[in-house]
């Protein structure tokens, strides 16, 4: 009996402790966060007046940095989701296609081509700038196909156009170290059935892919949402910028307005967060490898 | 129902001088409705060569017919041949129903009701219904493997393949589904090859056996011929369990003669238990084994410098040797020992006894130097230790040639009746 409740004490001792560490960090982390939350919803005066964790003091409360932060940001965010969306889900497809087509087939020099794809995650996006700038002046969509959509986004699809080309290498490598741990004698066994290549990608690969592309599409929408180089260099047209941008330019010249700033920031953080959220389980599912 | 033939095949991976000769020229000819396993050890050469049969693997070499029809140049969708893998291979997202549908929407026009009709008549068949809306994820093993055969009968091929089919189960659902794939094959008559590493599975369940070993076929022969008149040394090793016992020898005017060195004061209880390490202390003295052989088995063994006697484990005959014989040792003809001739008789000591139930496996060393296995009725007992009489009949033993190992001369099969074709 009093064995038991001697090693009960020194549970609970560790346990105490154990929450101490948990919590410690919880706050360590949630810090800055706490600080832009707290921020966000003073006014000017308020956040002069008080550290940046401290709730709002009394009659500095206001939504007004969120509503301003809101209207300045709108344009942005609508653009964004225009590029990142179909950029995500393009290179993700092709990504796995790509990986498909490297691991689960075989033919002759595929070893070689895959190297290309691996060299390609490694390429910085500083080194392609003055490149890439002179390749879409040259490709110059708007006038070469006689749409006013094109025309009207022809920054925005510039950009979703390279952020596809450029996350397709990191898809494929992802997806490939997922589809190598698939049974090679279950796609024999497919092709002793009397399916294609095409069809074994389609029936028996992509169902088989959600926790990877659940990966995948996190990483990479949060990589494009993200991006501010490309989104700078290669869109011109205001009516084209992105998130990123606009945020950027919340930054005022001579007074800091730290409140506006911070809401822009969340504002701008929120879509990827959702992201997360939805494709969550699914993530959990591919980074433990269950297949 | 398709007649196969392997004509001279041959698979080389890689090319100049770091290719490797995975099969060599291989021939056999499998009949229609046959059931015929492959055979052999480990990286013999036997999944390559049914791969090629699926048309998984290129063929270097040679020539597969199926029906008289070469099929080296199909692609595996066109051959008509279903195949069953080691690991099942079954869609892990589809049901039963959906797995074993998938390869009659693929290769077939039938109509979707034709198609259902066809998935649960083979369930029925395999007794499987109750499983079909089921995923693989949420079956037994024993279910996967019914499910994989049905997804391979849903079919109705020309040829099923199988790849180790039953090595993932465990032994008691092997053997069951070892008697119940036989059954199987014989009610549907499509010809089958069936490759197994176990010779247990080759025996009992093959019409012929195709044994290999490093790429080249051995023989092709049924179990009972295969084990009672193995072609080489290594079809008489690699058939049968436990393995034949050879002792390697000289030919010297009409008999076996072979050379061992044991220690001085000879095999006896105290050596038993002991390692290798241990014996190096021994003095060693070395001692003839002696065979003389029959009229017929010397003309056969003329031409060679170098044979090896064969004897399988139940043709070895043990009895042990009582005080008040130990005198009259002359009269060796008496019972256990049968008709084995006195001078087919060798003195020697149980080593290891090793009690199956039915049977006894017992380890015996010669006085004259070899070592050899010996099965005996289960009920009789046999301590290690005991001093034994060996008889090694002349009508039991098998001769190989020492340099290539082919059979020169199998044991008589006076009493048998192997060439009739088992029912």
């Amino acid at each position: 009996m009093s064995d038991d409740s001697s090693v009960l004490a020194g549970l609970d001792r560790s346990r105490i402790a154990l929450y101490a560490v948990l919590l410690g960090m919880v706050a360590f982390y949630l810090a800055p966060l706490e600080s832009g939350l707290m921020t966000a919803f003073k006014t000017t005066d308020g956040f002069r007046a008080t550290t940046p964790f401290a709730p709002p003091p009394a009659g500095e409360f206001t939504f007004d940095a969120w509503q301003v932060a809101f209207e300045r940001l709108s344009t942005g965010l609508t653009n964004s989701a225009m590029m990142a969306i179909p950029a995500t889900i393009l290179s993700a497809f092709f990504g796995s296609i790509a990986a498909y087509g490297l691991t689960n087939l075989s033919w002759r020099g595929q070893i070689g081509v895959l190297a290309l794809f691996v060299a390609g995650v490694f390429i910085p996006y500083q080194a392609v700038l003055v490149p890439l700038t002179q390749f879409w002046s040259f490709v110059d969509l708007g006038a070469r196909i006689p749409f006013a959509f094109v025309d009207d986004y022809q920054g925005l699809i510039n950009l979703s156009i390279t952020h596809t080309a450029y996350g397709i290498p990191i898809c494929t490598v992802l997806f490939r170290a997922y589809y190598a741990t698939i049974d090679e004698e279950m796609i024999e066994a497919a092709r002793l059935d009397g399916a294609s290549a095409m069809t074994i990608y389609r029936r028996i690969i992509l169902p088989l892919s959600v926790p990877i592309f659940a990966v995948t599409l996190i990483y990479q929408f949060t990589q494009v949402w993200n991006d501010l180089l490309f989104a700078i260099v290669l869109v011109s047209d205001p009516s084209n910028r992105v998130v990123t941008v606009a945020l950027n330019q919340l930054q005022g010249s001579f007074v800091q307005q730290y409140n506006l700033q911070m809401a822009g920031a969340f504002i701008a953080a929120l879509p990827t967060l959702i992201v997360y959220v939805l494709f969550g389980e699914q993530f959990a599912k591919g980074v433990a490898g269950n297949t | 129902m398709a007649r196969l033939e392997l004509d001279s095949v041959t698979k080389r991976f890689g090319e100049g001088d770091g290719s490797v000769l995975a099969v060599d020229d291989v021939n056999v000819d499998i009949a229609d409705g046959e059931f015929l396993v492959l055979v052999g050890p480990s990286g013999c050469g036997k999944s390559t060569t049914l791969r090629m049969v699926a048309g998984l693997e290129s063929i270097t070499d040679g020539e597969i017919r199926l029906d008289d029809q070469r099929i080296n140049d199909q692609a595996p969708a066109e051959r008509d041949i279903a195949m069953v893998f080691q690991s099942y291979a079954l869609y892990p997202h589809m049901t039963v129903r959906e797995n074993m549908r998938f390869g009659l929407e693929e290769s077939t026009d039938l109509p979707a009701d034709e198609r259902n009709a066809r998935v649960e008549e083979t369930a029925g068949m395999l007794d499987i219904t109750e499983l079909l809306d089921r995923k693989p994820g949420a079956l037994s093993g024993g279910q996967r493997q019914r499910v994989a055969l049905g997804r391979a009968i849903v079919r109705e091929p020309k040829a099923f393949l199988m790849d180790e089919p039953l090595s993932n189960l465990d032994a008691k659902l092997r053997s069951q589904m070892r008697t119940e794939l036989q059954q199987l094959q014989e009610d549907l008559d499509t010809t089958t090859v069936y490759v197994t590493h176990d010779q247990t599975e080759a025996m009992t369940m093959g019409d012929r056996i195709a044994i290999l070993d490093a790429g080249e076929l051995q023989q092709v022969a049924t179990p009972l011929e295969a084990y009672h008149r193995p072609a080489n040394r290594f079809v008489g090793s690699f058939i049968g369990e436990p393995s034949m016992n050879f002792v390697d020898c000289g030919v010297d005017d009409g008999a076996l003669l072979g050379e061992f060195e044991v220690p001085v004061d000879g095999p006896d209880e105290s050596r038993i238990g002991l390692t290798a390490d241990d014996e190096d202390d021994r003095q060693l003295e070395t001692v003839e084994f002696r065979y003389p052989l029959g009229a017929d088995v010397r003309d056969a063994v003329a031409g060679s410098a170098e044979a090896a006697l064969g004897i399988r484990p139940e043709d070895v005959l043990i009895e042990p040797v009582t005080a008040d014989d130990e005198s009259d040792a002359a009269a060796a003809g008496a019972s256990p020992l049968g008709d084995a001739a006195a001078d087919h008789v060798f003195g020697g000591i149980v080593t290891v006894v090793e009690p199956m139930g039915d049977e006894n496996v017992v380890h015996v060393t010669l006085d004259d130097g070899p070592e050899l296995v010996a099965t005996v009725n289960g009920l009789r007992r046999i301590d290690s230790g005991t001093r034994v009489r060996v008889g090694l009949p002349a009508d039991a033993i098998h001769v190989f040639d020492g340099d290539t190992g082919e059979a020169v001369h199998s044991r008589s099969l006076d009493d048998a009746e192997l060439d009739e074709r088992r029912v």
